[in-house]
């Protein structure tokens, strides 16, 4: 009962008060400014980066492994499908000559190709970071 | 329900005319800011906070179905943005205790209030205003200032019915409380008479 007392009165009064607090304006750009932010979102949703392998993909890669792994295993007790047994027992035939036997190669070559390597998988960081930037 | 003219510019937009979307911040923009700068009390965020409802309102315009108004839902998105807001900041949100209300006292702050120049007696609203915590604050200014109805409230906040009515009434009697206490001889003195 108490909680309802006088409620004609209380709104008679936020009505006459409240509409008289004059209202706040936006800034004169706001519309020009935002509408460049939606039209720079919408570029960068263009380039937006998509990943290679999908999670799609990326389920059918992990089945087909996992099926390449243990099928052979639990098909070995009953095989399904008759495939023929491969030997490997001809090359034994034949007789490699170690080609590379003869080869030796400078410390200071083995060096040049290291920092290749590192130089290689380095610059990958740094073409990253220039793309991402391009598509800001 | 939706105004016809905003729903030629929604499926403009939705068409791929970003450029129709102008009339649609042009329209409302002032709307959302100022329930958002209500609901923070701060120009900056108020700012911040239209700009991403109507980012959302862009990204998402595809999904409104027309049911209810465009402000209606604009709102919502502003009064949700705002909140999370809020939340973020964790402004500390006064806890006020009111007394009970006679109708002499209404009377009587109604008399001051009249008796104080139209202008000032704004900024003493607008003070008192900023005083209520939060919601109630929000509540209020939506029901009296934007003039919305108690359905379009509801569909707002997704506060119930029961709840919705009982927070207004208590937001009403504590701003007449903080008016009431804000308006003492003093501040008279300081507002100056007509």
């Amino acid at each position: 009962m108490g909680e309802n007392k006088h409620i004609k009165e209380l709104d008679a009064f936020a009505k006459k008060y409240i509409k008289e607090i004059p209202s706040e304006k936006l800034s004169l750009d706001f519309t020009a400014s935002l509408m460049k932010k939606i039209a720079l979102e919408q570029n960068s949703e263009v380039y937006k980066a998509k990943a290679l392998i999908s999670k799609k993909g990326w389920f059918l890669i992990v089945a087909s492994i996992l099926a390449l792994i243990f099928i052979p295993f639990k098909s070995s007790e009953k095989n399904l499908i008759n495939v023929p047994k491969l030997e490997f027992n001809f090359l034994d035939n034949f007789q490699f000559t170690n080609l590379f036997a003869s080869l030796s190669v400078s410390n200071v070559t083995l060096y040049a190709v290291l920092f290749f390597g590192i130089l290689f998988f380095a610059q990958i960081i740094f073409l990253k970071k220039h793309f991402d930037k391009r598509v800001y | 329900m939706t105004d016809k003219n905003d729903q030629l510019y929604i499926t403009k937009v939705i068409k791929g005319d970003t450029n129709a979307f102008v009339y649609l911040v042009d329209t409302y923009k002032n709307l959302v800011f100022s329930l958002a700068f209500k609901m923070t009390k701060n120009r900056e965020e108020a700012e911040e906070i239209s700009q991403d409802t109507f980012i959302k309102a862009y990204k998402n315009l595809s999904k409104f179905k027309g049911d209810s108004k465009f402000s209606t839902w604009l709102y919502r998105i502003a009064y949700h943005t705002s909140l999370d807001a809020i939340k973020k900041n964790k402004n500390n949100n006064n806890t006020f205790e009111i007394n009970e209300i006679t109708f002499n006292q209404i009377k009587a702050t109604e008399n001051i209030l009249e008796g104080i120049e139209r202008k000032e007696r704004a900024k003493i609203m607008k003070v008192c205003l900023d005083k209520l915590p939060d919601e109630e604050r929000t509540i209020i200014w939506m029901f009296y200032y934007d003039e919305l109805s108690l359905k379009e409230i509801l569909e707002i906040t997704s506060l119930s019915e029961a709840n919705l009515k009982v927070k207004l009434h208590r937001a009403r009697k504590k701003l007449l409380a903080i008016v009431k206490e804000n308006v003492s001889p003093e501040m008279i003195e300081n507002y100056g008479r007509k």
